[in-house]
């Protein structure tokens, strides 16, 4: 018997006026993982939550939370939904707020005041008693999870909760998240690929509104090391373009040279990284061209993301 | 009902610690006062300026009903614009500020949400026209030796309430409507602008909302209308029309 899944959508696609937003996707998230949502700007990662949680009406398609089809316009209890920039009260304090959101959700009347606590302090809010319109941006993304976390719901969204973080913020944030492994499925939408790496072990990959990759981490990677890569640095741009020219022409067409800012990486099916890097010295060593380093590597996450988007 | 008294409690705390009430009370207040004293005094003052007797007979000698008439006035021009701008955002807000998917996600229902705005909304404007008529009525009373009966002056009160409450529904409805808050302060604006155009055409006038300031007047000095029940009715039914319209807008609009 499969395993039900946290999040599964079934052809689903939002079209506004002029575009295609989310063209026809089908995805899931198996339960309990922390899946990282990726995508370039645009590519329909916000849509496609904001119809997950109930805000958008697909255009056609639909979508299942715990195995339970839902629509638009009901709500959706099952899910927690943090905004990239989340709203709040401000003249409330975050104890206030989170015991509004208890209410709603009709928490008994003796569980919700340490329930409410107990949030704080996953949050590292607790003992905050300013108003919410003097937290900080790190203060408020904080709150934001605890509400969306009031009705312990199977599956929270998070829309790019890092994004405006800086390093120490972003970090804590993170921990936040990654405490949540096997407690709740999380879907988190974001641009840092290398927070995504450490934390998520189910990945999504959407670009102009299709699925171009999905899967554990693991599957994802191994996917991809069939292809494993030779990347040389430079330090400027004119000595990155004119190396790509000479190995395009050593090669004669063997190789798959794609630059990405000052750097080209080097794939070949078959042609071994060895060789790759044999080939590609004897060309810097001939045009005496200085560069930042040379070196052959399984694909990072950034490198697939690179890949499948570009 | 529970989610109904618990957004009920948190519009409250928001129409107390955002002051909206503490305006509206100053606004309402203000007009308490001055209308009273403008009524009594603003004849003498046209006079100063005016040669004794050239035109008293377009200014006859001031009664109490002119602090009434005056109250009324005044609240129904800047009291109303004042309404008109404190709530212009009262669901576009929520929105745009991203607290209405939040509460909506947590179980609150769209007609909940609505229903416990406008109850707030209009048991602020009881309290704020009931206390403002209270004072109206004292100072007429003070500056005129007389102020017609308490009871009337009241009901005068309760009456000019149901043209807020009109105006506060149609700032629900063009809240809900409009994209941004100006774009709904303007559509309030206008419909105020074309009742106080139409008010000028009498056949009309009985039957809308703004004839409930006239109304309001009368019912303060002791004269009761034959229109007055047709008029409160047809403001009280076009504004369940625009609050039914507005929850069913907001459950077909994505957040």
């Amino acid at each position: 018997m499969s395993q039900t899944m946290a999040v599964e959508t079934f052809g689903l696609t939002k079209r506004f006026k002029t575009a295609t937003a989310v063209n026809n996707i089908d995805l899931a998230v198996p339960q309990g993982a922390i899946c990282g949502f990726l995508g370039k700007n645009g590519a329909g990662k916000t849509t496609t939550i904001k119809m997950l949680t109930g805000m958008k009406k697909p255009t056609s398609g639909e979508f299942a939370i715990m195995g339970k089809k839902e629509t638009f316009g009901k709500g959706i209890r099952a899910v927690g939904y943090l905004p990239d920039v989340p709203g709040f009260y401000g003249y409330m304090t975050g104890w206030e707020f989170l015991d509004l959101c208890a209410r709603l959700c009709n928490m008994p009347e003796n569980e919700r005041k340490s329930h409410v606590d107990d949030l704080l302090k996953q949050v590292g809010l607790d003992g905050v008693k300013t108003k919410i319109s003097g937290y900080s941006r790190g203060m408020r993304q904080r709150l934001g999870i605890a509400q969306a976390l009031v009705n312990s719901p199977a599956v929270v969204f998070m829309d790019e909760p890092i994004s405006a973080l800086d390093p120490m913020g972003r970090r804590d944030i993170m921990e936040i998240i990654s405490s949540l492994r096997g407690k709740t499925s999380v879907v988190l939408s974001t641009h840092i690929l290398s927070d995504v790496e450490n934390i998520c072990d189910h990945i999504i990959i959407i670009e102009k509104g299709n699925v171009v990759e999905q899967g554990t981490l693991a599957e994802i990677k191994s996917r991809f090391t069939r292809q494993d890569s030779v990347k040389i640095t430079f330090y400027n741009q004119d000595d990155c373009d004119k190396f790509g020219e000479q190995i395009r022409q050593a090669a004669s067409g063997g190789l798959n040279v794609t630059d990405d800012a000052m750097r080209i990486i080097i794939q070949s099916d078959n042609i071994t990284p060895a060789e790759i890097s044999k080939l590609s010295a004897k060309i810097l060593s001939n045009a005496a061209m200085p560069f930042k380093g040379l070196h052959t590597d399984a694909p990072t996450l950034d490198d697939i993301f690179y890949e499948v988007t570009k | 009902m529970n989610t109904y008294i618990t957004f009920i409690r948190k519009e409250i705390m928001e129409t107390l610690r955002n002051k909206r009430l503490f305006v509206l009370a100053c606004v309402f207040a203000s007009f308490a006062l001055l209308g009273p004293l403008m009524g009594r005094y603003m004849v003498e003052f046209i006079n100063m300026f005016i040669p004794a007797g050239e035109m008293d007979f377009l200014f006859p000698e001031p009664t109490w009903a002119d602090g009434y008439a005056n109250f009324y006035m005044n609240i129904g021009q800047i009291g109303v614009i004042a309404i008109i701008l404190l709530y212009m955002g009262v669901i576009l807000d929520e929105k745009r500020r991203g607290t209405a998917p939040m509460m909506l996600m947590k179980g609150l229902t769209h007609t909940t949400f609505v229903m416990s705005k406008f109850t707030v909304m209009a048991l602020t404007s009881l309290v704020v026209m009931m206390v403002s008529t209270l004072v109206a009525h004292f100072y007429t009373y003070i500056l005129f030796d007389g102020a017609g009966r308490f009871g009337d002056a009241m009901l005068g009160g309760l009456v000019f309430w149901v043209l807020l409450l009109f105006f506060l529904v149609s700032s629900i409805f063009f809240s809900t409507i409009a994209k941004k808050p100006s774009t709904s302060a303007v559509f309030g604006l206008l419909s105020w602008f074309a009742l106080v155009i139409f008010d000028v055409v009498q056949r009309v006038r009985d039957f809308l909302p703004f004839g409930l300031v006239g109304r309001a007047v009368e019912v303060s000095t002791g004269y009761f209308s034959r229109h007055l029940l047709a008029n409160i009715l047809i403001t009280l039914g076009v504004s369940a029309v625009l609050l039914v319209a507005s929850i069913h807008i907001l459950k077909k609009k994505e957040l």
